[in-house]
């Protein structure tokens, strides 16, 4: 193909060219030339001219002479690029030498390209071409860029209606998600339970920008619709687990730590895969208290085994809170490039406790530590205080419209669970969801989900696994207790709950009466009763039954004691 | 070159894709090339010289992995340095891979 060839491909109608050379006789030249390939051409015969001419036509392309008169050609350019702004406009430098600092000097003050005098129309045609060129990339580029940024901005608004505007304002909770591009690839989701624990998930996306998102909607839509039916931690990362796997390419994965705070219970159920350690702080004797390592691998490699997601279980006191990270707080780096790094980490947090406010100073001091530098990767920051009082229970918003005629009601639902399936099936969530289908009980959910989970705990850790409740008394019994109870499950041949309600509504009170019966030995109610007036201490074991029956308006243990009867009442 | 491969050992058919400095999403073109022609029976990944590793280059290793599990080939890392050794640690990645 000959230039010619490539010159008629790319013809240059509505384009404008300046030529600006004290010289009338190659003005006329470059002109000639240039008019033949299409282009509209001014002229200017010194700097000063030049500049004027550019601010009143934007030509795309300038030829201008090095040495003029009243402005040279370099501060033209700089003029002209200064007032040029982010406009294309290539420029080239006509020069009569051939000196390196002349053609250096150029190219700093911002031309694209130099001709030395005397040169042939052959050569000019040929850096037209070129510049052609250079023209078609930038514009492809920059159309692509301006997609791209539309693109973000549309998935920014999705990813705030649906991921964050589902989260709850928890008192005290303090985040920080600051994205490395503009859309992050790190995700933070809270949701109540129907008995007013609070769930937590922290997520980093593989990479960052929106390809590292795709997987946050189908992420939340999974944590909401799973803690808002009240399953528990382990069940709704197994669900996440499974459906990333079926969604997510291989090489891409979610890194995630997830909490369940229960003030009833006042504990923290916590869970790390992938993530850098979970820090438990004790903000009154202002130390770390403990850590949790990543025990799993982060979520959408492999479909997750039940017995592989095991949550570690701890209480808390009032003045204890948690920290969360992702790894873009320890790999975030300064104008040397020096990571900020687990020292630093460590030592911004024991500061913080000292000043009250551990994640105050750890975000400032990271945020000095980047001054200006651009972030590798996103980072994210929470720190979840632990609240004595239930803060669900506060902002119960009763919408009317949802109450549906309950008037003479009777209605009776049951489920039995044999063998393997104790294992598998969790029968709370499906209860609830019938309660809710049948009645919608408003703010008794939480009663109701409270009274259901730990009968049917009780029924199936102490009556079918025959697991001593005593292991429960201290705080790292807790651990054996459930690596014995997932030992047991995983083996369990024999073993039998069935969990009956009843509902029936009577004169604008409504009446649910729930029925556990399972095929262990049973326990004397009465006389545990008696040894627990007994103990000064409420011990950690056996919280579970005086909370029911704070709840419940009557519970009845029948003989052998292997068979619970609660009764719920509410006012319609 | 932040990747490098040697040529097969024709001995134990095995090559050898060494990463230094970043290993991170910049250099994923690179250390697909390494393997992607080649049908070893096993692959080391050298990370001595590597200085940082991030979440792509964890999913860069798995992308290796189906790549080795169809001729049911052997992955070995070796010698990553601390810092990089604790992001296979916390990504549990001694589940799927050798680390040595």
């Amino acid at each position: 193909m000959s230039l010619d060839d490539l010159l008629g491909g790319t013809n240059g109608v509505g384009k404008t060219a300046l030529v600006a050379d004290d010289d009338q006789l190659f003005r006329e030249v470059v002109s000639k030339v240039l008019a033949l390939h299409d282009y509209q051409v001014i002229e200017g015969a010194n700097g000063q001219e030049a500049v004027d001419l550019y601010q009143r036509h934007h030509p795309k392309l300038i030829l201008i002479d090095y040495a003029m008169p009243v402005l040279n050609g370099i501060d033209a350019v700089r003029r002209i690029r200064e007032a040029a702004d982010n406009e294309y406009v290539s420029i080239i430098f006509i020069t009569a030498s051939q000196d390196e600092e002349v053609l250096s000097a150029c190219i700093v003050a911002g031309g694209d390209d130099f001709l030395t005098k005397p040169f042939s129309p052959m050569v000019l045609r040929s850096k037209l071409f070129a510049i052609e060129r250079n023209r078609d990339l930038y514009h492809q580029v920059e159309s692509l860029h301006s997609r791209m940024q539309r693109d973000q901005e549309i998935a920014e608004q999705v990813f705030s209606k649906a991921v964050l505007s589902g989260n709850i304002d928890y008192p005290g909770l303090q985040s920080l998600l600051q994205p490395a591009s503009t859309f992050s690839g790190d995700v933070l989701l809270t949701a109540y339970r129907p008995n007013g624990d609070l769930n937590l998930l922290l997520g980093d996306f593989t990479g960052h920008g929106l390809a590292a998102s795709i997987g946050a909607l189908p992420l939340s839509e999974t944590f909401r619709a799973m803690t808002s039916k009240g399953y528990s931690g382990p069940e709704i990362i197994q669900q996440i687990g499974r459906k990333l796997c079926n969604l997510l390419p291989t090489g891409m994965f979610l890194s995630a730590s997830f909490v369940t705070l229960s003030h009833e219970m006042g504990t923290a159920s916590i869970w790390n895969g992938g993530l850098p350690d979970i820090w438990l702080l004790d903000r009154q004797a202002k130390k770390v208290k403990q850590h949790f390592t990543s025990i799993h691998p982060p979520l959408g490699i492999y479909p997750p085994l039940a017995q592989d997601i095991v949550f570690k279980v701890i209480d808390l006191v009032v003045s204890d809170s948690l920290l969360l990270s992702s790894d873009g707080a320890l790999e975030a780096r300064n104008y040397l490039g020096d990571y900020f790094g687990e020292k630093r980490y460590a030592a911004a947090v024991i500061e913080g406790l000292q000043q009250e406010d551990a994640f105050g100073v750890l975000t400032r001091k990271l945020h000095n530590y980047c001054n200006e530098v651009p972030l590798d990767d996103d980072i994210s920051l929470v720190e979840i205080p632990f609240n004595l009082q239930d803060p669900s229970r506060h902002n119960e918003s009763e919408s009317p419209s949802d109450h549906k005629s309950l008037e003479n009601q009777n209605w009776q639902w049951s489920i039995c669970l044999e063998n393997q399936s104790l294992a598998t099936v969790d029968p709370v969530p499906m209860a609830m969801s019938q309660l809710q289908e049948l009645v919608s009980p408003q703010s008794d959910s939480q009663r109701v989900f409270t009274v259901l989970t730990e009968l049917y705990l009780n029924a199936l850790d102490h009556g079918v696994l025959e697991l001593p409740s005593a292991i429960k008394e201290s705080t790292a019994g807790f651990a054996e207790f459930f690596a014995k109870k997932e030992s047991r499950l995983a083996t369990l041949n024999t073993g039998k709950v069935r969990l009956a309600m009843n509902f029936k509504t009577d004169n604008k009170i409504a009446l649910l009466t729930i029925r556990i019966q399972d095929s262990g030995k049973g326990f004397c109610y009465s006389q545990w009763k008696q040894s627990q007036s007994q103990q000064e201490h409420s011990p950690l074991s056996g919280r579970g039954i005086c909370l029911v029956e704070s709840l419940c308006k009557d519970l009845q243990y029948l003989p052998p004691g292997n068979q619970v009867k609660a009764t719920i009442e509410w006012n319609l | 070159m932040p990747v490098q491969v040697s040529p097969m050992d024709t001995k134990d058919q095995s090559i050898v894709v060494s990463v230094s400095g970043r290993f991170d999403y910049s250099v994923h073109k690179e250390f697909r090339n390494s393997y992607i022609d080649v049908n070893a029976r096993s692959y080391r990944v050298d990370l001595s010289k590597a200085e940082y590793m991030d979440s792509s280059a964890l999913g860069m290793l798995l992308l290796l992995k189906e790549h080795a599990d169809k001729s049911s080939a052997t992955i070995n890392i070796c010698h990553p340095q601390p810092m990089v050794r604790k992001v296979l640690e916390i990504a549990n990645f001694n589940r799927f891979f050798k680390i040595s």
